[in-house]
């Protein structure tokens, strides 16, 4: 940014006194009076002349933590440093803190005048969120001493703070029963090998052993085969709404990506730890596609993803979404048997009708949605109405919903929905 | 750079003082006599006559300071529901019974919705729901009631029977009568009857699945606002 200049109008009023003094003392022939008057000229002439200070300063700005946890303190220091050869009077400085960041102690101010080569530190602490944070320009402005002129500009110094949490805990994830053709642990409708009973059959020649039903054979004298549930590996893909629409918060200003974000890297662990494969998708102006996977190193690949994906951004994406090319292009990468995990705050009806028709296509749906909605005006409770009739939209065709309140804990809620379901 | 007519007023001013007592130095009898008295009153006047001017610019001065912001606090986002907030609050000019267009787009948002909470708080078939909206005997609430019903907003004055009240109250605005129609809504949502019935119904509305087209492909553009349907070419 170029250096602005301005007045700050702040002799305007000694004009006036000088000049009521001048009358004062014309009028009752009173020379001190005019003498005042004198004075006052003097103080306005002085603020005329004066200019706005160069300003020539260095900045350093320091982190005391590398790579903190979601929540963790972590304190920025900036020093500022007057390089220049004159004093600069009225010195004020205010740190650009990133604008996905709060002030958690003390205040990213400073205001002093500073002599060449002497240095003032402004120190204060941010809470740390996920993501990648870039500082802002530093806002500088600087006075004359009469305060009449200030110069106002900004220095830009690099620092970026970088957060990259794991992938949430989760015990397990309920996932439907669609499944790959890998073995795995998730109980499928198939009859074979398992451990949930599914049905019983005529024996067949090369059926194991283990699996005929002795008791019926020594009462009957038929022999039957005992079909278990078979338990494969499930494909599954997260799929995190992130369209401007989405970018809603709650009452505490936490956003529903951070939310989903959450809750889909929650999903991604539990999935992984039980030997699915997973994927991840951002449906959204920004793409990001993440085929499905298995080890250590996808693991890995998906915490950074859900982590530092400009896509999965905490602040709402200025490019345009464009609806059609967006669901076509998931369409297109989604796995013919790969199950979905819509993550969305549902606060719009084009939500539910992605999830509709992913599931409409042959995907099973789950759709896990934070509720970032609440009742305090009638605005917001009629948004919270609508969102509660887009869940039951969805639960009529058969789409698993996990209605989320963030206020609790996700496995509560994961509970909460596989009672629903088994009912 | 513009020129202060104040400035421009007052250095005149000096120049016509000064030539006065040069003059009058050089050749004092080129300069008509006025008294002493008179000379210095009439200086008096007019540097008053500034003052006042200056009091005035210094009153009006508003004079440019930085705009540091509040780095403090991480930007905000919106909160669900926002804009029909927004959209109540503009509807608040006058109580007037006329049932204007955003009227209309809020009566045809709130109606299905309506319809599924009250049906499913009522335990009574959706088309049960829609005649007690549209009788008002789904509450108790006149003003949340003649939301749907369509009643005159001006029956619902509160002092009507009263000389002042039939004066100066004009009875609530459309914009009061679809808020308590919200709350009541709300209300009754929470309702354990409603909970209960929570998956009752459920149906998606018709302006719903009418946002998906005929071949599976959704089709955003009606209900996302600033977005735009693609032409198919663009996809390919």
């Amino acid at each position: 940014m170029s250096d602005t200049v301005h007045r700050t109008e702040r002799w305007v009023g000694v004009s006036a006194l000088a000049f009521g003094a001048a009358a004062f003392g014309a009028g009752f022939r009173l020379p001190a009076a005019f003498l005042l008057a004198v004075v006052g000229v003097g103080y306005a002439t002085a603020a005329r002349a004066g200019s706005a200070p160069d300003v020539e300063v260095a900045l350093e700005r320091t982190l005391d933590e590398d790579a903190p946890e979601p929540g963790d303190s972590v304190t920025v220091t900036l020093e500022v440093t007057n390089a220049g050869e004159r004093t600069l009077p009225d010195l004020r400085v205010v740190d650009g803190v990133p604008r996905t960041l709060d002030v958690a102690d003390g205040s990213p101010r400073l205001g002093t005048a500073l002599p060449p080569g002497e240095s003032a530190t402004v120190e204060y602490d941010i809470e740390a969120r996920r993501g990648e944070h870039a500082f802002e320009p530093v806002r500088i402005a600087a006075r004359d001493w009469l305060g009449t002129t200030e110069r106002e500009t900004e220095r830009l110094t690099h620092t970026e703070l970088t957060c990259v949490p794991e992938l949430e805990a989760l015990a397990s994830f309920p996932l439907r029963s669609q499944a790959t053709d890998y073995a795995g642990r998730v109980t499928t409708d198939t009859a074979g090998s398992g451990v949930e009973f599914h049905s019983t059959r005529q024996y067949r020649r090369g059926d194991p052993i283990a699996r005929i039903d002795w008791a019926r054979v020594a009462k009957t004298g038929d022999m039957t085969t005992v079909d278990f549930r078979e338990e494969r590996a499930a494909e599954t893909v997260v799929v995190l709404d992130t369209r401007a629409d989405a970018h809603v918060a709650d009452a505490d200003n936490e956003s529903a990506i951070d939310y989903g974000v959450a809750a889909g890297s929650a999903v991604a662990s539990a999935s992984l730890d039980t030997s699915n494969r997973v994927g991840l998708a951002a449906f959204g102006p920004r793409w990001e596609w993440i085929s499905p996977g298995l080890g250590r190193t996808h693991r890995v690949r998906l915490r950074e993803a859900l982590a530092l994906s400009p896509a999965m951004a905490p602040t709402r994406p200025p490019e345009q979404f464009r609806p059609l090319v967006a669901f076509r292009r998931l369409r297109e990468r989604l796995p013919a048997d790969a199950q979905v995990v819509f993550v969305s705050p549902l606060v719009d009806s084009y939500a539910l009708t992605v999830a509709r028709r992913l599931e409409t296509r042959g995907y099973a749906v789950t759709l896990l949605s934070p509720d970032v909605t609440d009742t305090s005006t009638p605005g917001r409770a009629l948004a919270r109405l609508e969102r509660r009739r887009r869940l039951t939209a969805a639960r009529a065709v058969n789409i698993r919903v996990v209605d989320w309140d963030p206020g609790t804990a996700l496995p509560v809620a994961l509970e909460r929905a596989s009672r629903r379901w088994r009912q | 750079m513009a020129v202060n007519p104040f400035r421009t007023a007052l250095a005149a001013l000096g120049v016509a003082v000064l030539a006065l007592a040069l003059a009058s130095l050089a050749a004092p009898s080129l300069i008509p006599t006025v008294s002493e008295a008179f000379v210095v009153t009439g200086l008096g006047l007019v540097l008053a006559l500034f003052g006042a001017v200056a009091v005035r610019r210094r009153y009006l001065a508003s004079g440019e300071r930085t705009a540091f912001g509040t780095p403090e606090s991480r930007r905000s986002l919106p909160r669900p529901g926002t804009e029909v907030d927004r959209e109540l609050a503009a509807n608040r000019v006058g109580p007037e019974t006329r049932v204007t267009p955003p009227d209309v787009a809020l009566i045809e948002r709130l109606k299905p919705v309506a319809v599924d909470v009250v049906s499913r708080a009522l335990n009574c078939a959706p088309a049960t729901a829609t005649e007690k909206l549209d009788d008002g005997s789904w509450t108790d609430d006149p003003h949340a009631a003649a939301f749907f019903s369509g009643q005159r907003a001006a029956e619902l004055r509160a002092g009507q029977d009263s000389f002042f009240g039939a004066v100066f109250d004009r009875g609530p605005t459309r914009a009061d009568l679809a808020r308590r129609a919200i709350l009541e809504l709300s209300r009754l949502d929470e309702t354990p009857a409603a909970e209960a019935n929570g998956d009752v119904s459920g149906a998606p509305d018709d302006a719903e699945r009418a946002s998906e087209n005929s071949d599976g492909t959704p089709d955003g553009a009606a209900d996302e606002p600033g977005t735009k349907p693609e032409p198919e070419a663009s996809e390919q």
